[in-house]
């Protein structure tokens, strides 16, 4: 058992479905912003259109979970007697908890944190992705309406 | 009849044209798997009209324009990213060997050797008459130095390797510079015969492609279709000739040069750069970097050592306990590998004191390095982490320019690929324009039959 009181079991439930949650929808974000990466990869604009759809949909999701869990992590907090001025450490709530909840708080929280870093990764790929498609557009816009110098087909006969 | 004749004329000329179509439709279909292909195109012109007295009448159809479609915007990128591609691979092979070599966090790792090493002379300051302490610092102390003798080997075998290294890519950039310019030749001559050599221009991109890995290429081309490759401002491939690039060592160094040139030909990039680099600065910074070490451990245990006294009798003093200034000659002094009792506990010479075993262990927390800001153990440490660090940067680097390289491949193959659908198409649409054209050969052939009917 550690310091202060303890919240209720409901309450313990209900953040660890909530953090479990959140976990899952980065990871289905992760596989939506790979699957963009192939699109891009290989010029698939419908493919990768359905792909930004999805992430949007998820993104709702993950925004309308961010409410539920701020009201769950004050209760939480607020039943261990942490200050809920400042962010909320993972760490130091698996630390007040039994050891059966603790592992599961880590468990969701290590695979949240595993996911969150890929897609930051993921997303810097896109991005850098995208900045090269970008390139090819405005140089084929400036062979097409600038420099007739730059032909397509190479000689003549 | 020489109006017939002209029609006749016309319709030949479009079951030509028809044909070139077919035969460059029927190349593109064969060649849609074989690497480096770019797809051909035949554009058809109106040829020129002839004065008639009902005015300017057309003469059929003449190919204006058969060539590669090619787009050399993409090539550039592709050869750009290859380039960063093949540094980053490069980098990421010896990064991966420099972290196998230093083997850490491991048991076998010289960090923990340090701790082990230190742990000893701590274990010597609680029993400092004990022989098994004793044996324990002289059999802790063998065991870092062996470990430091390992990884300078290791690193040094390394170099070496890499050495070797550079003369093969050396080899494979002078066989392509080489291939590169007897292509050249090939091309504008057949150029200057008016051929259209689309097969040896896609050999010459795939070669300069392939070049591009190995290291920094700038391609220029002239009107006459020759190009000319250079790598750091020297022309290495064109149609004059190749020049042959070889390495020559100064000091330490491995330096390129073109030809007879004694002007050094700097690369920075490619594989050929990343294996430069590895050679010339990042493999003799790590073992800078280890011999610090290995020079201050020396150094401070020995300053504390001489001033101690054995449990000899009389208490020897004056003894060093490492002999060496570097990683690769750090060793045991001889009169204490051979004499346990030669090992410096004693501050004063009385058996039980143990001040000199206490300032030997607390060695590991002194801020020797660095200007005095960093401990042994930490500068260690932070070497190790630089390396995994450079790993991971290498790593990013490399994942990225993959995913560039392969996007670059899919704009290539979207604009030089052959797209079965596309040529299909065109087969369809040249074998309809033939049947129509014969047609007008047949209708031709029966309008002379009727006219010579007429007169017999």
């Amino acid at each position: 058992m550690k310091n202060g009181s303890f919240p209720t079991i409901a309450t313990i439930d209900q953040f660890t479905e909530v953090l479990k949650t959140e976990a899952e929808l980065a990871s289905a974000l992760l596989e939506v912003l790979q699957e963009q990466q192939r699109a891009i990869v290989r010029f698939q604009d419908v493919r990768l259109g359905a792909a930004i759809e999805r992430q949007q949909q998820l993104m709702k999701a993950i925004e309308s979970l961010g409410k539920e869990w701020e009201k769950v992590s004050r209760e939480f907090s607020r039943a261990l007697h942490i200050d809920t001025r400042e962010p909320l450490r993972l760490s130091v709530l698996a630390s007040r908890l039994p050891e059966k909840e603790a592992a599961q708080v880590s468990k969701y929280g290590k695979q949240l944190c595993s996911a969150v870093d890929k897609i930051l990764s993921v997303n810097n790929q896109n991005k850098m992705l995208l900045e090269n498609s970008l390139r090819f557009i405005k140089h084929s816009i400036r062979v097409m309406t600038d420099d007739y110098t730059k032909k397509l087909i190479d000689t003549t006969i | 009849m020489a109006g017939l004749t002209d029609v006749l004329e016309v319709a030949k000329r479009a079951l030509v044209g028809q044909r070139l179509g077919m035969d460059i439709t029927s190349n593109n279909i064969a060649n849609a798997s074989t690497p480096g292909f770019s797809r051909q195109r035949v554009d058809f012109a109106e040829s020129p009209s002839v004065r008639t007295r009902y005015g300017l009448i057309g003469t059929g159809v003449t190919a204006s324009h058969v060539g590669r479609v090619r787009e050399r915007f993409i090539d550039q990128q592709v050869r750009a990213a290859s380039d960063t591609f093949g540094q980053a691979t490069t980098q990421q092979r010896i990064l991966s060997q420099v972290e196998a070599a230093v083997n850490e966090p491991s048991d076998n790792g010289i960090a923990t050797a340090m701790s082990r090493f230190f742990g000893a002379f701590q274990d010597l300051s609680v029993h400092p008459e004990e022989s098994a302490a004793r044996n324990s610092v002289l059999q802790q102390g063998t065991l870092l130095a062996q470990g430091f003798h390992r990884l300078t080997a290791n690193l040094k075998q390394l170099r070496g390797d890499l050495a070797s290294d550079v003369e093969n890519k050396l080899r494979d950039i002078n066989r392509l510079t080489k291939d590169i310019s007897e292509l050249d030749i090939k091309i504008t001559n057949a150029l200057a015969e008016g051929l259209e050599p689309s097969d040896l221009k896609d050999q010459r991109d795939l070669k300069i492609d392939a070049l591009s890995k190995l290291v920094k290429v700038h391609v220029s081309e002239d009107t006459n279709g020759s190009v000319m490759v250079s790598v750091s401002g020297t022309v290495v491939a064109s149609r004059a000739g190749a020049v042959t690039l070889s390495s020559a060592i100064a000091g330490d160094q491995i330096r390129i040069y073109a030809g007879n040139s004694t002007q050094e030909t700097p690369i920075r990039s490619g594989e050929l750069g990343g294996v430069l680099e590895a050679h010339n600065a990042t493999l003799p910074d790590y073992l800078t970097k280890l011999d610090q070490t290995a020079k201050a451990l020396i150094d401070r245990v020995n300053a504390l050592h001489i001033g101690g006294f054995g449990l000899d009798k009389p208490p020897s003093t004056g003894n060093k306990f490492f002999t060496g200034t570097s990683a690769e000659n750090i060793d045991i002094d001889p009169a204490v590998a051979n004499d346990i009792n030669k090992i410096a506990a004693s501050l004063d010479g009385k058996p039980g004191n143990n001040e000199i075993a206490l300032a030997i262990a607390g060695v590991r927390n002194e801020a020797l390095l660095n200007g005095n800001t960093t401990s042994i153990p930490q500068f260690y440490a932070t070497f190790v982490s630089t390396v995994g660090t450079a790993m991971t940067a290498t790593d990013n680097t490399m994942r990225n320019q993959e995913l560039i390289l392969a996007q670059l491949e899919s704009q290539r193959t979207a604009v030089s690929g052959v797209s079965i659908d596309e040529e299909m198409t065109n087969l369809i649409k040249y074998q309809r324009s033939f049947d129509a054209a014969a047609k007008v050969v047949s209708a031709v052939d029966d309008l002379f039959r009727t006219i010579i009917q007429m007169v017999q």
